[in-house]
């Protein structure tokens, strides 16, 4: 595997976007689901949806064509396998320093 | 209130609109250095400078309507930059890897914005040493775009070492 780990934001985007999502409701999920530890702001949000589209790990899923244009973005098949391969990295991760400490 | 300053780097200038804002002022317009102020609580708002020349009009349209929802006000656009300012805590980028984006493409603009007065520049100097009588006037502009030349740079390396900064931070060397 020669992909580089996912950012902490884009794991958490990524977790977000299984049903479909919104800029600032990804922002409001991410910051539940961490217990209001990471704040994202806008810029990095900006920034990381257009680094996961051009990655098809998401997709758009719908835009609203009245008034205030939201976009909603939806994860791929591709971001699916993806955010398994790191969910198992990180269970290794998370063995292997239990294995250690608990010994 | 109206003051006049003259700012290439915009974390100098997100300083001085917040110590502004300690002492309740919010800006409200700015144009060509001069930045009008209103009166607001102490602390009441803060500012942001994001930098948007990588933006289309709708990019850019997506992004403030990004920024509003999460209860900021886009205060206006100026040239490469826009301001932002919100009630309370208010940061747009939030983790180190997006920091270093920014400030590689702050760095990859002033660099590009260098190299287009430095092919001027030659033009300037012909200007100056050709014996016409305008002369003076292009010394002038020579003079002038010399300065401009060291300011983009010096932009260019403060860039590159708050890239090597952040890259420090994230343990990548």
């Amino acid at each position: 595997m020669n992909r580089q780990p996912l950012t902490e934001s884009l794991y958490y985007i990524l977790l977000s976007v299984i049903k479909p999502n919104y800029g600032y409701g990804i922002m409001e999920n991410i910051k539940k689901i961490t217990n209001n530890r990471i704040n994202m702001g806008a810029g990095t949000l900006y920034g990381a949806i257009n680094i996961l589209l051009e990655k098809d790990y998401i997709e758009l899923y719908s835009e609203e064509k009245i008034s205030r244009k939201k976009k909603e973005y939806i994860i791929t098949n591709l971001g699916i396998k993806i955010l398994k391969e790191e969910i198992s990295r990180f269970e290794e991760l998370i063995k292997n320093g239990k294995g250690v400490l608990n010994d | 209130m109206i003051k006049f300053r003259w700012y290439y780097d915009k974390d100098k200038e997100e300083i001085f609109l917040n110590e502004m804002t300690e002492k309740g002022f919010a800006m409200t317009k700015f144009f060509l250095g001069f930045y009008k102020f209103e009166r607001c609580k102490p602390n009441e708002y803060t500012y942001r400078v994001d930098l948007i020349n990588e933006k289309t009009e709708r990019e850019l349209r997506d992004y403030i309507n990004l920024i509003e929802e999460t209860g900021a006000e886009f205060v206006q656009r100026w040239g490469i930059w826009a301001f932002f300012r919100k009630k309370g805590e208010f940061n747009l980028y939030t983790d180190i890897d997006s920091q270093i984006t920014l400030y590689t493409k702050i760095r990859n603009t002033f660099l590009w914005l260098s190299i287009i007065e430095i092919f001027i520049l030659p033009s300037q100097i012909n200007g100056w040493f050709n014996g016409s009588d305008m002369a003076k006037f292009f010394m002038g502009t020579t003079i002038f775009f010399i300065l401009i030349i060291i300011i983009f740079l010096s932009q260019v390396y403060k860039s590159n070492q708050k890239i090597k900064e952040l890259k420090e931070f994230k343990n990548y060397e």
